[in-house]
């Protein structure tokens, strides 16, 4: 098991490295130059060092060297800063580009999916994906790579300092860091437990809050706040319990390794002294100037490590992050026959026979479907919620394939026709009304992008919105989003149908178009749409059963199948299920 | 942030002795060089190991009692900060729960549930991080200042000058990229959004063959997204270049300033060595500070949008003049204060003055036949002087009667309902209930009045059961199955695994929208209230079940006598005794179907439109 997560990351590892491989040597290079920094700042104590000891006593005070070293520390720290500063943006630079370049991969991605994938996972969770997962990949691979090498360097250079100053006060340092980690390591998996709690605690509460603030209408109309308020102070009491508990544990850590360091600061002062005042006559020994040296690596030796160590998590999660994102990426895509027709210009005929088709194969939904449309025919579907309407609709546009049996436009199987193709001989309206980032205008054309804006007037007109969009600040040129409160459900779907409007598609659909517009507004809608429908051939899903009295043909859904068949005269003369529907909605 | 903190209450003392703790443990680390340059000058140089070793051993002594006191000052901080979030989150609660909905859908469900959640974790990470770490650092600073100028006061004097260009220098960084880190949050927004839209939309997206467009677009945002964090890394890439330049320029100063000391026998060379290290110590400690700020800023943009909560009322009385925050009318300003002096005489029993003095209960209800709710001349509108919502509206409604409400999208008829329970109050004319003008009645009491059931179907956590009951807890298991078969329930609820006690998630998630709608209605059903109200709150559910539960409410066996049916539907409403017909806020009609089919020509398009014909032209 562990041996195949360990697996697992070394393929997100390679894989990314893989994806980096225009920077690698951008990378290579932003390190290249953290070490000559790190190197150089090191430096900088060896020769404050030894400006101390050109200060022997008084009098005796060698100012030329004192200066000498103080050039020393100039040119170290303007090497030091150039590189860092450079060194810092190209990584950045490397970080940000990722991030980029995966989530338009990502993004294209989602564009090549079926409508299945989508369809299957929440919009949240794909979101996550692209803003939350992505933004962990950068941080925690790119950036925190940066701050590893970084802390190797420094752990390396100052080990190789202090062994040219003092091998033995050295082997103290090395003996007590390992204490320090294990320290800090104890700390943080004694602590980890008390995360696990916070964070149930956690998910608790905000499931509570959030259940009873979207609910709060209901808890007014009912009197429940007292209920809501206690059972929300339990919540926010057990989690200020936890919480207090993981955060202060966590925050031990600091404290103690600096009580650590002060120990080991105080017996290299001691032993170091010691040495110094042994051999202070001896040539080549310790002296006060390289003690403070000394001193200054020792108290800085134990940082890079705790650094690393928080890496090391940061790591992990980004690995889990980049697992996520190639899972992503990994997704099959829609896939077209090789030979597959992709400018097909229907005339309108459709022919379904024997379809059968499910979302989960342990519940068959709709099963041995028959139906000849011809050119020009409006056909109407009808029957209660969750009779397999709306899946008609989806096999139909091929945004999913039927399992058995087959349809066909033209006489062709519209498996043999790519999905861009058949999508654009169809005009569609559906209940989800869906607006696009942009103005008002756009929306309306984005079927026909050249459309001039007479034609797009035009279609607002038959569509019954040109009245509601002049109302609005900037008429046409309004920018509106699907989020957006400023129009409501009903004109949102008003705009819908004028994007249909001003587009000619051999074939329309209309699923529930006209669900959330008054009846009223409807009738007056219906002209333009029976204009549309002329010549066109058409399919209508409707809750409202007096708005296909005049269809062709009602095809009349229960449970997945065909039930009843015919115009709405036909229908009514026997006592069958669309009558019941119809008597329910006329009594 | 500063607001917020009388939200500390009983935690104030935590508050206290964290910092004082934090401030010990910083002096212990300041007299740190200090006793160093002891060992060196006084130690090494007379040969005198005894002194060394006894400085060695006060050196551990420090750092033990620094262990002590920060270990303290740690737990007193994570109490303090933790209890503070405790006491934020009960206070948002108690205001949100006592909001009027106009206030809640003016600061929209997510940002509320944000501000609870998130925004007091912040907040709370805030606190604790300015306890513990801000508050220490000036405490290092300046103790080293005071340590360097008891070894040398001139060298103290360069000191004082570094610690402000310094703070400077990092202070201009970070507030030229602020503007930056802005724009870079409303791109990643906008971006997420941009996907939301290409996700929730994607049968669109293919049907209109938009997909490269759509990538094109969003190809777009990242770019721009990349140049700016690209701006604002070369400006923030600066602060470790800025620190290296400034710390080692100091200590070069330090060095040839201190050999002239030195050479002049001011001092001695230890003192020089706690002098590099006191500034070490300085530039260290302003560069936390500085990396601590941008921190702290999060906690304080999330501090502010819950001071905007708990202080909404100040939104009230100067508007404040910002976009989107609109003021509420000045009634139902009044109302809102109102509910507010109940709430905190019910919070407060022993309070000397009981705020409620002007509110009073319902009077006793009127019997069947005479009348319950009276509209006299009602105008609304959401706005002070803003657009009327609802002009004129005059109608009244018999105890034991039932009243019907029609109209299309935008006619006000949701707004009207909101009226006749009391969540708004009118803008003009008067609302009464057996005769008393709500305006006195208090809310709590007017609730118990109703039972509602809104079209957009809400329920809990919790089992089917449960859920039903909230409606009346008291009920027995017979009244349940009962709601449960008059909404048309029953099936389905049997086919749920567990039956009624199978467990609905958080926010009704895993049943459909229908049957959502379904037990919202059975918890209404359930409740023992003389008003039944349901606004719209048919509308997904199929014509065959609509029709019986029609059927049912229209019935005596209803608990309640009184019902007022909200719908676009003219089946839904023609049964009633007496029908509403709104259109543009205005009455256009008022009697029963068959009246209105005769004499109201709005009426009469609506049932047209519904049931008639459709011509070709």
């Amino acid at each position: 098991m562990k041996r195949k997560e360990k697996n697992l990351s070394g393929i997100t590892i390679r894989r990314l490295t893989k994806l980096l491989r225009r920077d690698l040597w951008v990378l290579a290079a932003a390190l290249v130059f953290a070490a000559i920094s790190i190197i150089s700042s090191l430096y900088i104590n060896v020769a404050v060092g030894r400006a101390i000891d050109c200060m022997v006593s008084e009098g005796s005070v060698d100012m030329g060297g004192v200066v000498n070293q103080a050039v020393v520390i100039l040119v170290c720290l303007a090497v030091a800063a150039v590189f860092n500063y450079v060194m810092t943006v190209m990584l950045s630079r490397v970080a940000y580009k990722t991030v980029a370049l995966l989530r338009n991969k990502v993004f294209s991605k989602l564009q090549r999916v079926p409508v299945s994938y989508v369809d299957r996972r929440t919009p949240g969770e794909m979101i996550s994906r692209l803003i939350n997962d992505i933004e962990q990949v950068s941080d925690g691979l790119i950036l925190s790579f940066g701050q590893l090498f970084s802390g190797i360097v420094t752990i390396t250079g100052t080990l190789v300092f202090m062994f040219i100053l003092d091998y033995r006060i050295t082997l103290i340092v090395l003996l007590a860091t390992p204490l320090t980690l294990l320290v800090a390591k104890f700390i943080a998996d004694s602590t980890y437990k008390y995360f696990v709690v916070q964070t149930g605690d956690n998910a608790c509460l905000t499931s509570v809050a959030e259940e009873s603030i979207s609910g709060i209408s209901v808890l007014k109309a009912f009197s429940l706040e007292d209920m809501k308020r206690r059972e929300l102070r339990a919540a926010g009491e057990k989690l200020r319990a936890s919480q207090t508990k993981a955060v202060f544990f966590s925050s031990t850590v600091m404290p103690t390794t600096r009580i650590i360091n002060g120990i080991i600061y105080a017996s290299i002062g001691v032993f170091g002294a010691l040495t110094v005042m042994k051999g202070q006559n001896l040539p080549g020994g310790l002296t006060i100037g390289l003690l403070s040296s000394f001193l200054a690596y020792a108290t800085k030796f134990s940082t890079p490590f705790n650094e690393i160590s928080g890496v090391f998590a940061e790591f992990q999660g980004a690995l889990a992050g980049a697992g996520r994102v190639f899972e992503v990426l990994d997704a099959e895509e829609e896939t077209e026959k090789p030979d597959a027709i992709s400018d097909l210009k229907a005339k309108g005929d459709v022919d379904i026979r024997g379809v059968a088709f499910s979302y989960d194969p342990s519940r068959p939904l709709i099963e041995d479907f028959d139906l000849d449309v011809r050119e020009g025919m409006r056909v109407a579907i009808v029957g209660p919620t969750g009779c397999g309407k709306t899946t008609f609709i989806n096999l139909l546009m091929r945004f999913y394939d039927v399992e058995r049996g087959s349809i066909s436009v033209d006489g062709r199987d519209i498996r043999d026709i790519t999905r861009d193709s058949i999508h654009s001989n169809y005009g569609m309206v559906l209940q989800e009304t869906w607006l696009r980032q942009g103005t008002v205008k756009d929306n309306i054309a984005i079927g026909k992008p050249d459309a001039t804006i007479d034609e797009i007037v035009e279609a607002a007109k038959l569509a019954r919105a040109h009245g509601f969009i002049e109302k609005l600040e900037k008429g046409y040129d309004t920018p509106v989003s699907d989020d957006l409160a400023k129009l409501s459900y009903g004109q949102k779907q008003l705009i819908c149908i004028a994007r249909l409007m001003l587009t000619s598609p051999p074939m329309l659909i209309l699923d529930e178009a006209t669900s959330s517009i008054d009846t009223r507004t409807e009738i007056k809608i219906q002209q333009g749409f029976i204009k549309l429908m002329r010549g066109r051939t058409s399919f209508i899903v409707a809750h409202r059963l007096s708005t296909i009295k005049n269809c062709d043909v009602i095809v009349v859904m229960k449970d997945g199948k065909i039930v009843e068949k015919g115009t709405h005269e036909s229908l009514l003369s026997h006592d069958g299920f669309y009558r019941e529907l119809y008597m329910s909605q006329n009594n | 942030m500063l607001k917020l903190l009388k939200h500390l209450k009983k935690y104030r003392i935590f508050a206290f002795f964290g910092p004082f703790l934090k401030l010990l443990e910083a002096l212990m680390e300041t007299f740190v060089p200090f006793i160093m340059s002891d060992i060196i000058d006084n130690g090494i140089k007379n040969n005198d190991s005894r002194l060394i070793i006894s400085r060695g051993l006060l050196l551990v002594g420090i750092a033990v009692l620094g262990w002590i006191f920060a270990i303290s000052a740690q737990f007193f901080s994570a109490k303090a900060a933790m209890g503070f979030g405790l006491n934020l989150r009960t206070a948002l609660f108690d205001r949100i729960l006592g909001m009027d909905m106009e206030e809640i859908d003016r600061i929209s469900i997510p940002s509320l549930i944000t501000r609870t959640t998130v925004d007091v974790n912040r907040a709370q990470t805030g606190l604790n991080m300015f306890l513990r770490l801000i508050l220490r650092n000036p405490f290092i600073i300046i103790g080293a200042i005071v340590m360097s100028g008891i070894i040398n006061v001139r060298v103290m004097i360069i000191y004082i000058i570094i610690v402000p260009v310094v703070s400077l220098a990092f202070y201009l960084t970070i507030r030229f990229a602020k503007p930056f880190y802005g724009r870079i949050q409303s791109l990643i927004d906008s971006i997420s959004t941009f996907c939301r839209e290409n996700i929730i939309g994607i049968r669109s997206v293919r049907a209109f063959g938009i997909q490269k467009k759509e990538q094109e677009d969003f190809e777009k945002k990242t770019a721009e997204l990349l140049g700016d964090q690209m701006r604002a890394s070369r400006l923030t890439a600066l602060n470790n270049p800025i620190s290296i330049v400034v710390l080692n320029v100091s200590v070069a100063a330090v060095l040839l300033v201190g050999a002239r000391f030195v050479n002049s026998g001011l001092i001695l060379s230890g003192s020089i060595i706690a002098l590099v290290n006191y500034l070490f110590q300085i530039l260290l400690s302003i560069e936390r500070t500085a990396s601590l700020v941008e921190a702290f800023n999060k906690a304080n943009v999330s501090s502010k949008r819950i001071a905007d909560i708990l202080c909404g009322d100040a939104h009230g009385t100067d508007g404040h003049g910002t976009g989107g925050h609109g003021t509420g009318g000045a009634a139902t300003k009044d109302f809102e204060a109102a509910a507010k002096d109940l709430e905190a005489a019910a919070k407060d029993p022993d309070g000397v003055q009981r705020a409620d003095a002007g509110i009073s209960e319902l009077p006793p209800l009127p019997s069947p036949g005479e009348e319950l709710i009276r509209f006299d001349r009602v105008s609304f509108s959401y706005e002070k002087n803003g657009r009327s919502v609802l002009s004129d509206i005059s109608f009244s409604v018999r105890r034991g009667s039932s009243l019907g409400i029609i109209g299309g999208t935008g006619s006000g008829k949701s707004t009207l309902v909101k009226l006749i329970q009391g969540i708004y109050l009118p803008t003009e004319g008067t609302v009464t209930v057996a005769g008393k003008d709500i305006s006195g009645c208090s809310p709590e009491a007017l609730r118990k009045l109703f039972s509602v059931a809104m079209q957009k179907a809400f329920l809990f956590k919790g089992s089917v059961r449960e859920n039903i009951l909230l409606g009346n807890p008291a009920a027995t298991d017979e009244d349940v199955a009962r709601a449960a078969d008059a909404s048309v329930s029953t099936e389905f609820i049997s086919k749920k695994p567990g039956g009624m006690d199978h467990i609905i998630e958080y926010g009704g998630k895993n049943i459909s929208g229908g049957q959502k709608q379904r037990l919202t209605l059975a918890r209404a059903f359930i409740r023992q209230a003389p008003v039944l109200v349901l606004d719209d709150a048919t509308s997904a559910l199929d014509y065959v079940t609509e029709a019986a539960i029609r059927k049912y409410i229209l019935s005596g066996e209803t608990l309640s006598d009184t019902k007022i049916i909200v719908s676009q539907r003219i089946s839904a409403v023609a049964g009633c005794d007496s029908i509403v017909v709104l259109e543009d806020g205005a009455v256009k009609g008022i009697g029963s179907h068959r009246e209105l089919l005769e004499s109201c020509p709005v009426y009469n398009e609506i049932y047209l439109s519904q049931t008639g014909d459709l011509s070709e032209d």
